[in-house]
């Protein structure tokens, strides 16, 4: 375990992340798939979670480049890889990172004794979600300085990223309506411990050929970066501090999460679920930095030959410098703001076939379902350059009672080649599960440019059979 | 007793996937050998000036001065970094003198470092000539230059026929600082 989590802590430093949770979808044995669609099918009567341990959540991505790329052992020039990743990398690229840590949870059917077709659902947990676009333009600028691109825009839109470490309470009820529909619906507060981000940059610094000296420099900033629960943070008391905020003493918001389950047929199913539409109020600890202005630079005039007021050069000069400084001023403000939460989405469609038979009467069972599924599903995120989109194909199958696993081929932004293998397994009371993704890349995990791992432990009450 | 096993081995054998077997060699201290050599070009001094802006009383050793005052170079990052520093003069003359434009580096005590000196002749049937001229500073003396904190411009007009106050041509002096950097980590 020890090394498991030395390895998931080498993966966050390694790789970024994303939220995709394809395999925990529909996967309804698994408690939590509940947090991935309030709307899904409850098949127990009730659970809790292992404190801490009930649901660990990292997804690491990075379109458009891996770690391996950058530090493989090969022998190359790190100069030279990091020349090439940043030739290959977009603007909109980007690196994403998740992780949720579910402190506690837990879930408990209700109604009639006959048809217990209600369920609550309810926990704590604390997620960190980081995304930042590649700034190719200043990246470029880093390189090789503006010399070799005069006449060309180094573009400061493309500076973009957000990171926010929160909790969230969360309560969820879903109802069985009848055979054929089962919504779902949970109510989510959330905690900002930390946020900070810069996501409405624009202007452009160029450098071009002048008319009055050679080159002209015309600088046009306007850049903001917005920041909440770090200024105050102190040295001192920063676990206490911290400890607060994830029970509800950091910048507040609510959120809510919808979902339902359509029967088709007693094998042709289709579900969906939007998730976190809500927003958080950046009210406390909100320290905002904003750069804005514009200049023209072409140079000094040092000799104002014959010019009846002449200016000393270093009068030109002092002005020049006050302007510069002016411009590159930062102004701290403490507005208030507010930010959406990124909305994802799912939806699947599925097919259940291949019923269990039974071995003593050589018949199949009624009731006891399929042992197989398969299905298509799509999950989109809302990000501040537009929404990033996943499609999962997948094959579920129940390989005893107590075992049942899922396989997935996920296409996105990361790569066309992600199989993942989530296992959730039975043993007494105790579930556990292990979901993980990009299998294909394990050979070397470096490579690959995502990474997702879930995996918890729970206490189910089982429906009784 | 069979299934647990099943179980058992299920789970086990997906933690012992993420846990062995599963890099090629990777070396993140790589990072340290990062070094960047971005060039930095800024626009310099300009000056533009008609023939008889250059008549003194005297009229025949006409000499301007001015200086600004600097802390480019005295920056720690600049002083870390820069490795080459180029002056470039474009400069056009269509005046029948030729001048002399020379430029210093001076420290805080008033002491010259080190001084260029762009010589541009004469156009004696007032054609444009132009000068092209690269000041380029390395190692030892780019040390000196770092040790300047004003820059001082000297434009002298040499020896040669009087200008009169309908004399034709012009001086225009166009000029631009390229420094090459070099980044790393250490």
């Amino acid at each position: 375990m020890q090394r498991l989590f030395l390895y998931t802590m080498l993966l966050l430093v390694s790789v970024c992340f994303s939220q995709n949770k394809q395999l925990l979808y529909g996967f309804t044995e698994i408690p939590q798939a509940l947090l991935a669609n309030p709307g899904a099918k409850v098949s127990h009567k009730g659970y809790f979670g292992i404190p801490f341990l009930s649901h660990l959540h990292v997804n690491a991505g990075a379109s458009g480049v891996s770690a391996f790329d950058l530090f493989a052992d090969d022998g190359n020039d790190f100069n030279v890889k990091l020349r090439n990743v940043v030739d290959n990398l977009k603007p909109k690229d980007f690196f994403t990172a998740t992780q949720q840590l579910e402190l506690f949870s837990g879930g408990f059917a209700f109604g009639p004794e006959y048809n217990k077709n209600q369920y609550i659902s309810f926990g704590l947990y604390q997620e960190t979600d980081v995304i930042s676009y590649f700034p190719r333009d200043l990246a470029l600028l880093g390189l090789e300085g503006n010399a070799p691109n005069i006449n060309r825009p180094f573009r400061l839109n493309q500076v973009n990223f957000s990171a926010e470490v929160l909790s969230v309470f969360h309560v969820g009820y879903n109802k069985r309506h009848n055979d054929k529909i089962t919504y779902g619906i949970r109510g989510k507060l959330y905690s900002s411990i930390a946020n900070i981000n810069s996501t409405r940059n624009d202007g452009q610094f160029i450098t071009e050929n002048g008319d009055t000296n050679i080159l002209r420099q015309t600088f046009n900033l306007d850049l903001e970066v917005q920041s909440s629960g770090i200024a105050n943070l102190s040295e001192e008391d920063v676990a206490n501090t911290l400890r607060k905020r994830v029970l509800l003493g950091g910048n507040l918001g609510l959120g809510v999460d919808l979902g339902f389950t359509y029967q088709i047929d007693s094998q042709w199913y289709v579900d969906a679920s939007l998730l976190d539409f809500g927003f958080i109020s950046h009210t406390k600890d909100v320290e905002n930095y904003e750069v804005k202005g514009d200049f023209v630079f072409e140079g000094v005039d040092p000799f104002f030959i014959g010019e009846t007021n002449p200016q000393s050069a270093d009068q030109f000069w002092s002005n020049i410098e006050e302007e510069f400084e002016d411009l590159f001023e930062v102004d701290t403000t403490q507005t208030k703001y507010t930010k959406l939460r990124p909305v994802k989405l799912n939806t699947s469609l599925n097919y259940a076939f291949g019923k269990q038979k039974l071995e003593d009467c050589n018949c199949t069972s009624e009731d006891g379902g399929y042992l197989n599924r398969i299905g298509g599903q799509l999950y989109a995120i809302a990000r501040s350059r537009g929404p990033q989109l996943a499609l999962t194909a997948y094959y579920y199958r129940r390989l005893l009672s107590s075992l049942s696993m899922k396989a997935t081929y996920t296409v996105d932004s990361y790569s066309f080649s992600n199989i993942g293998l989530g296992v959730s397994a039975n043993l007494g009371g105790f579930n556990m599960y292990l979901l993980t993704d990009n299998l294909l890349q394990y050979r070397n995990i470096y490579d690959s440019q995502s990474v997702s791992l879930q995996l918890g432990f729970n206490y189910v009450f089982r429906n009784d059979k | 007793m069979i299934k647990l096993k099943y179980t058992i081995i299920a789970y086990l054998s997906g933690i012992a996937m993420l846990c062995y077997n599963c890099t090629e060699p990777v070396d993140f201290s790589q990072s340290e050998d990062l070094e960047l050599f971005p060039v930095v070009e800024t626009s310099l001094v300009f000056f533009e000036a008609p023939a008889p802006e250059f008549i003194t009383q005297n009229n025949e050793d006409f000499s301007v001065s001015d200086f600004i005052e600097i802390s480019f170079f005295n920056d720690e990052f600049v002083e870390e970094s820069l490795i080459k520093a180029d002056f470039v003069f474009d400069i056009e003359n269509s005046i029948n003198r030729a001048f002399r434009l020379d430029i210093t580096f001076v420290d805080e005590e008033g002491t010259a470092l080190e001084v260029f000196i762009v010589e541009v002749p004469a156009s004696p049937n007032n054609q444009n000539r132009i000068t092209n001229f690269v000041q380029t500073y390395e190692d030892e003396a780019l040390e000196r230059v770092k040790q300047s904190t004003s820059l001082e411009f000297d434009l002298m007009l040499l020896g040669g026929e009087t200008i009169e106050e309908d004399a034709p041509g012009r001086i225009d002096v166009k000029s631009s600082a390229i420094f090459s950097l070099m980044i790393d980590t250490n």
